[in-house]
């Protein structure tokens, strides 16, 4: 897939999986792996950047004698989501067109 | 490898980052290997699961922004010991510098004492014919036609040895010109990759 799309994707992704309840990295992990491929070391640089860009807060919850962070979304991560499903609405247009365009026609 | 021991080396690994960034980093990563070990892998297969450690190191170093130079991969210890006996050196390199800088300096000066003399030269030669173009005229009223043709033609060959001493002097001037900010280029690009060599 191509890079930037990727990059994309996953940054979407891992904001739904914070979308309607807090989570932690791993969890976050297993809830996107269905759809996209996603390890711990390609996560850990999303969530930095998306801190960074206060999409989302940090928190510590103390779990079994251990921290453990936890990851909260913020109004203009919920925000991004939105503006994530509106472009890829322009996209799926695209992709209808060029689907249309392309694909075998039985009556020719 | 164990948790201790891929966390041991991962840290060894990432002592070129700040403090702050290298611990959030070990943190993460201990985080992760502890959910998966509660999740019921065993410890080898949550390690193993994580990643490869060389792939850490290059997402948590290309994270940061972290500049290519080398100067940036050395680890804390090195860079600060490195910056204090820079410091202490000035002793040395402060008074070098300033006697380089001097050097460039004169020699500048010096091509453009040269530069102002030709040109100087071209404006007497170029006054002089003008004087005696002026001076023509009045021999020939004083009744004097040799002194008037002799005072023409220095007019005409003075005139002529402006102009031909005129271009030389322009193409002299864009050579030394040159050559000084040449010079100039040489001695920062010099600076420069001594700098880099630290």
């Amino acid at each position: 897939m191509d890079a930037g799309i990727k990059h994309g994707l996953l940054e979407a992704s891992v904001l739904t999986a914070l979308y309607r309840q807090d989570s932690y990295g791993y969890r976050i992990i297993k809830d996107i792996s269905p759809y996209m491929k996603i390890s711990e070391s390609t996560l850990y640089p999303i969530l930095r950047r998306l801190e960074a860009g206060n999409y989302l807060s940090v928190y510590s919850v103390e779990h079994n004698g251990r921290l453990r962070k936890y990851y909260k979304i913020t109004q203009s991560g919920k925000k991004k989501v939105i503006d994530f499903l509106a472009e890829w609405d322009e996209v799926m247009n695209v992709y209808k067109y060029i689907l249309e365009e392309t694909r075998e026609r039985e009556d020719e | 490898m164990n948790k201790n021991e891929f966390l041991y080396e991962l840290s060894g690994r990432l002592d070129h980052l700040p403090e702050e960034e290298a611990l959030k980093t070990i943190n993460y990563y201990s985080e992760m290997i502890d959910d998966r070990i509660e999740d019921g892998e065993s410890e080898e297969a949550a390690v193993s699961a994580i990643g490869s450690i060389d792939d850490i190191v290059l997402e948590a170093s290309g994270q940061t922004g972290e500049p290519k130079s080398s100067f940036a991969k050395l680890s804390r210890g090195t860079k600060a010991l490195i910056i204090v006996l820079i410091i202490l050196s000035a002793v040395i390199w402060v008074p070098v510098a300033a006697a380089i800088f001097g050097i460039l300096i004169g020699i500048a000066a010096t091509v453009i004492s040269i530069i102002i003399s030709l040109f100087a030269v071209v404006l007497s030669f170029a006054l002089s014919a003008v004087g005696l173009v002026a001076v023509t005229p009045i021999y020939i009223y004083l009744g004097k036609p040799f002194l008037a043709a002799l005072a023409f033609s220095a007019a005409l060959i003075l005139a002529g040895l402006a102009i031909v001493l005129f271009i030389i002097s322009v193409f002299v001037t864009k050579k030394l010109w040159r050559f000084v900010r040449f010079l100039f280029r040489k001695t920062v690009e010099i600076i420069k990759r001594k700098g880099r060599a630290k």
